[in-house]
């Protein structure tokens, strides 16, 4: 089971470039795609979930080209869109038939699966009542039921945990670990805590193009010795800011306890820190914008 | 194949019939049922033949209503159904659909047949009050239920097949998506009634069923002669309170001919040829391809953050430029108003907007009043049909309606804004009446240019939706501009309104209309 991302760019029309480039390959695992908002994360996974086609590049799915035979792909596929609704007036019960009838399920199979699904998701209880009624918690719990209709070998999900409350995503990450395996799992999002979770893998990518994809272990180790805590007056703050890149800060009675990103000891009294995974983003990040800055003024 | 599509189908049909919107559309359509079949000695006559008519027993009441039936709900069911792949898009279920193996056919299918089914719900709804109908008007108890549902199987129900695809055609085709193909289909449909189009097509049945009627008429009534009297179809209506008072005669039914069989066969093939058609342009929900509205939004964004935005003012002068001669006069409320309205209108608008005022000036007033200015006042439709649900629509409602004093600031300037669209499209005759001291007829274009934008109001506060003000609208147009009847003339556009006293009855007219819509809009802000 292989997915292949090979020099996919896509361009919108006024020469907006929403991708450049894009190469990935992909095997069964979660992978936790980070990037700022503008990155291209979601017309990549446009792209990869055969809704957008690339202005350039192929995506093969097990050596199948699916930008041009793109249901070779879509019976293995489970698609959970970033902004995805329901119909109102359907029962769960109802919008998941509907939607395994025409992901091509067939009946029996589809009323056991749909059964597991909400049980799943619990939501057992509230099968039958109109989607119109449901919270924007339980909403994302239909479509996370949605995409695991037809049991997809690929699983892309977009922004999953937004609108989740803290209960829910906890829920859903574990979820997420489940369902990995023997099947290929992206998981599109801006938040590292969610990724930290359940990834083996991470791509880090911004401006449309892919920073790094490596596992996490060797994104910590890229920032090991480079992550430091600092306690410094509140009103030094500023100053620290502008020159350091900063993870984090707590005011507490003794100071402002900051966790910068740096090469370098940012002071004689800092204190080198763990690097978590959010200190590794952001120092990927960082160094993207640094490169294009310095792209721009040459 | 079939599984897909069937279950396409009944998630979109009961997504439709589980809303109270489409209890509403039944109980309309019983009650349209009720006024195709008049008593006697009435002001309205729906099928007569020079003071003629059939008994109502199930033939003639079955053609009769199957016929008007497919007439009416071909014209008011599209709009209703017009909105099975737009469901999927606002609400994002398109983009789960694309990601699956569904074809596109598949889709356009499903989307043909669930717009179908509601269709056939309103025609079955038809069907049994017109068997009500019968035993109401007791003209002939006897009831024939195949006589009486043959016309609505056969006639009405082809009809409803192809209004079902050329709906699912509407929603595929870009531009005519929005208010523009609302305003377009009308005019195709007026063309389907006039026969214009399908003279050598019988659309609604009409042709295959009157002959056996006329004739049927002339052995009653030797006096009456198919080729040469009166035969009409729909409402007409007799004015000044007289009644209409029809000698009746037995008619028993059509002959169903082959011929006639697959001549309504031929509709569906027709119907499912358009399906297949829609289906090759439908986008598959890839939104790379919808680039030319997201870039006209865009494009609107940046007229409103433009210091000197690239509006044209037309009246030939200057720019509309800071609109600082706007501010001035009303204030920066309905300047903003005005601008929003104009977002994103193309140059080629205000050009023939410029056209047709200079014209109005320039025309002999005849012309001017009665050719020019309904002209004038379509071009604008669908920047009117915006008021009242652009907050909604564009999700700016909460920050809109948490203002303060919105309802008495926003609320007048989105309606001034109104008159001022109505003003600087029909402005060219009121300058040319002011010229020549013409003062009633420029009063009452003066009443029709706060009618509009009061109709638009009222009706986009309360359904939510432009779709309802553009049929509305249109249709009033039509007959009140377009065919001059006086007790419509929102513009008094013939000396016969004035006459009629129409601009006195449109005056309270909009006072109603505003009033309502200010009522509305009140209830949407304590929602």
């Amino acid at each position: 089971m292989q997915l292949e991302i090979d020099a996919v760019s896509k361009e919108y029309r006024g020469n907006v470039r929403a991708l450049r480039d894009f190469c990935l390959t992909l095997r069964p695992g979660v992978l936790g795609l980070l990037g700022p908002n503008g990155a291209g994360k979601s017309t990549l996974m446009r792209i990869l979930a055969t809704v957008t086609k690339p202005s350039s590049g192929t995506v093969r799915w097990n050596g199948t080209d699916i930008v041009h035979a793109p249901d070779a792909l879509r019976a293995d596929l489970g698609y959970l869109p970033q902004d995805f609704g329901v119909y109102p007036n359907l029962t769960a019960s109802e919008f998941l038939e509907y939607l395994a009838a025409i992901r091509g399920v067939d009946g029996a199979t589809a009323k056991r699966r749909i059964g597991e699904l909400l049980d799943l998701v619990g939501l057992t209880t509230w099968r039958d009542r109109p989607l119109g009624k449901y919270s924007g918690g339980m909403k994302q719990r239909v479509g996370i039921a949605q995409a695991l209709l037809n049991n997809p070998k690929l699983l892309i999900v977009d922004e999953p945990t937004v609108g989740l409350d803290p209960e829910e995503r906890v829920r859903f990450r574990n979820l997420l670990a489940d369902l990995s395996g023997e099947r290929i799992v992206i998981l599109s999002t801006h938040i590292v805590s969610d990724v930290e979770a359940s990834a083996t893998e991470i791509a880090i990518m911004s401006g449309g193009r892919l920073l790094i994809h490596a596992a996490p272990e060797e994104l910590l180790r890229a920032v090991e010795g480079k992550v430091w805590e600092w306690i410094i007056a509140s009103t030094s703050l500023p100053a620290v800011k502008a020159q350091y890149l900063i993870s984090g800060t707590i005011r507490r009675t003794d100071g402002v306890h900051v966790r910068i990103v740096s090469a370098v000891s940012p002071g004689s009294e800092a204190q080198p820190s763990s690097p978590t995974l959010e200190d590794a983003y952001l120092h990927f990040i960082a160094g993207s914008r640094n490169a294009n800055e310095q792209t721009t003024a040459a | 194949m079939l599984r897909p599509l069937y279950h396409l189908m009944r998630a979109d049909f009961l997504e439709r019939v589980r809303r109270v919107s489409f209890l509403i559309t039944l109980g309309l359509s019983v009650y349209l049922a009720y006024l195709f079949v008049p008593p006697n000695h009435t002001s309205y006559a729906t099928l007569e033949m020079a003071n003629h008519r059939g008994i109502y027993n199930s033939a003639w009441i079955g053609m009769l209503v199957a016929l008007m039936t497919g007439q009416f709900i071909s014209f008011a069911g599209f709009y209703l159904v017009k909105n099975a792949i737009r469901r999927d898009r606002d609400t994002g279920v398109g983009q789960i659909i694309a990601a699956t193996p569904t074809t596109r056919f598949q889709y356009a299918a499903g989307k043909w047949l669930s717009n179908l089914m509601v269709l056939a719900t309103m025609v079955g709804v038809m069907a049994i009050s017109a068997i009500v109908m019968q035993l109401v008007r007791g003209e002939d108890s006897h009831i024939d239920l195949l006589v009486l549902l043959a016309p609505f199987l056969f006639f009405a129900l082809p009809v409803m097949a192809l209004t079902a695809a050329v709906a699912v055609l509407f929603e595929t085709v870009p531009f005519l998506t929005g208010g523009l193909g609302n305003v377009i289909y009308f005019f195709l449909w007026m063309a389907g009634i006039s026969g214009e189009m399908f003279v050598a097509f019988d659309l609604f049945g009409i042709k295959s069923a009157t002959p056996s009627m006329l004739r049927a008429c002339e052995t009653a009534f030797p006096d009456y002669h198919a080729a040469e009297d009166k035969f009409s179809m729909g409402f007409t209506i007799l004015g000044d309170g007289k009644t209409w008072s029809l000698s009746t005669f037995h008619w028993n039914g059509l002959d169903w001919t082959t011929a006639i069989i697959l001549n309504r066969l031929l509709l569906i093939g027709l119907a499912l040829g358009i399906t297949a058609i829609a289906s090759r342009l439908f986008d598959r929900f890839d939104q790379s391809r919808e680039q030319t509205t997201g870039r006209r939004q865009r494009n609107g964004a940046e007229q409103m953050t433009d210091a000197r935005p690239r509006m044209w003012i037309w009246l030939g002068v200057s720019r509309l430029g800071g609109l600082a001669w706007l501010r001035r006069i009303f204030g920066p409320i309905v300047t903003a108003e005005v601008r929003l309205m104009f977002k994103g209108v193309s140059r080629w608008w205000y050009m023939v907007a410029a056209g047709l005022f200079i014209a109005e000036i320039a025309s002999p007033l005849k012309v001017g009043r009665e050719i020019l200015l309904p002209i004038a006042w379509l071009w604008p439709v669908l920047l009117w049909s915006s008021m009242g649900i652009r907050e909604t629509s564009s999700g700016t409602d909460q920050l809109i309606f948490s203002s303060p004093r919105s309802l008495h600031r926003q609320f007048p300037a989105l309606w001034i804004a109104g008159i001022i669209v109505s003003l600087l499209t029909g402005g060219g005759i009121l300058v040319r009446l002011a010229i020549v001291g013409a003062w009633s007829p420029l009063l009452a274009i003066a009443i029709g240019a706060a009618f509009i934008p009061s109709l638009a109001l009222c009706l986009g506060v309360w359904s939510g939706t432009g779709k309802l003000f553009e049929v509305l609208y249109v249709l009033l147009w039509y007959v009140g501009l377009i065919n001059h009847v006086p007790a419509l003339d929102y513009a008094g556009t013939t000396s016969a309104a004035a006459q009629a006293g129409a601009h006195w009855t449109f005056l309270t007219t909009t006072v109603v209309l505003l009033t309502t819509a200010y009522v509305g809009r009140r209830r949407q802000m304590q929602q």
